[in-house]
């Protein structure tokens, strides 16, 4: 099982199609930067993450850490909660990044880090019979037609 | 998450705002809205692949399509990652 770094994207899409649970059965341990955390004003995200706290931990990154990150990705276009997933992935050496933002991901990507979206995490979730077939196909209908993901 | 304002309220902003009469602004959502929507079918036809890239590459240009394939990229990533192959 991997330890992830979540930015806030998959967390609102696994919420609109009614799949949070699966994050804690994919993933060991997951970190939330608090840059990411402070965006999400849905009460059953946040009623989630506290729900799971043994196992989600929201951890602070400074403002130096922010700067030093915006100077090494100075060439991807990025907002906060992106960089301070970017600084959190460089403290959690094993950590995989959670993320549907295409920016964040080539960030992630060009560090050499693995980075995974939504689309994965429900593959992830049948590969570990959390779900089946079609749950999995009505998932990625859902997720594309019904989620904001798109 | 930004909030969405119904429709009414947007078009009486716009009004005030640039002080456009309604007609005008209705004219130019239909234009931009029909584009859009143009836009999202030539892209659908792209990844279905009914349409070759340099055809999409002409109407949607460079930046739109190099984001198009690194989202196609990212996908099929994705479900290698979840399948247990990556």
């Amino acid at each position: 099982m991997h330890e992830a770094v979540f930015d806030t994207g998959p967390l609102i899409h696994l919420y609109e199609i009614e799949q949070l649970v699966i994050i804690p059965a994919i993933f060991k341990s997951i970190q939330i930067p608090e840059q990411v955390f402070r965006e999400i004003t849905n009460t059953p995200i946040l009623s989630f993450i506290q729900y799971h706290s043994t196992k989600i931990t929201i951890l602070p990154i400074s403002e130096p850490e922010l700067f030093v990150t915006k100077d090494v990705f100075s060439n991807f276009r990025l907002h906060l909660a992106d960089l301070a997933v970017l600084a959190l992935l460089t403290i959690t050496i094993e950590a995989i990044a959670v993320t549907d933002d295409l920016s964040l991901r080539k960030a992630v990507e060009s560090s050499g880090r693995t980075v995974v979206g939504t689309i994965g995490l429900l593959f992830r979730a049948k590969a570990l019979q959390l779900i089946d077939t079609i749950q999995l196909r009505h998932l990625i209908n859902q997720v594309f037609d019904d989620s904001t993901l798109i | 998450m930004p909030q969405l304002l119904n429709t009414t309220k947007e078009l009486d902003f716009l009004i005030h705002e640039t002080g456009k009469d309604s007609s005008v602004l209705l004219a130019q959502a239909v234009q931009e809205g029909i584009h859009l929507l143009f836009k999202r079918q030539v892209t659908a036809a792209y990844i279905n692949k009914q349409l070759d890239r340099n055809k999409a590459l002409l109407i949607l240009g460079n930046e739109e399509l190099e984001q198009i394939d690194y989202a196609w990229e990212a996908l099929e990533k994705d479900i290698s990652w979840g399948m247990g192959n990556a």
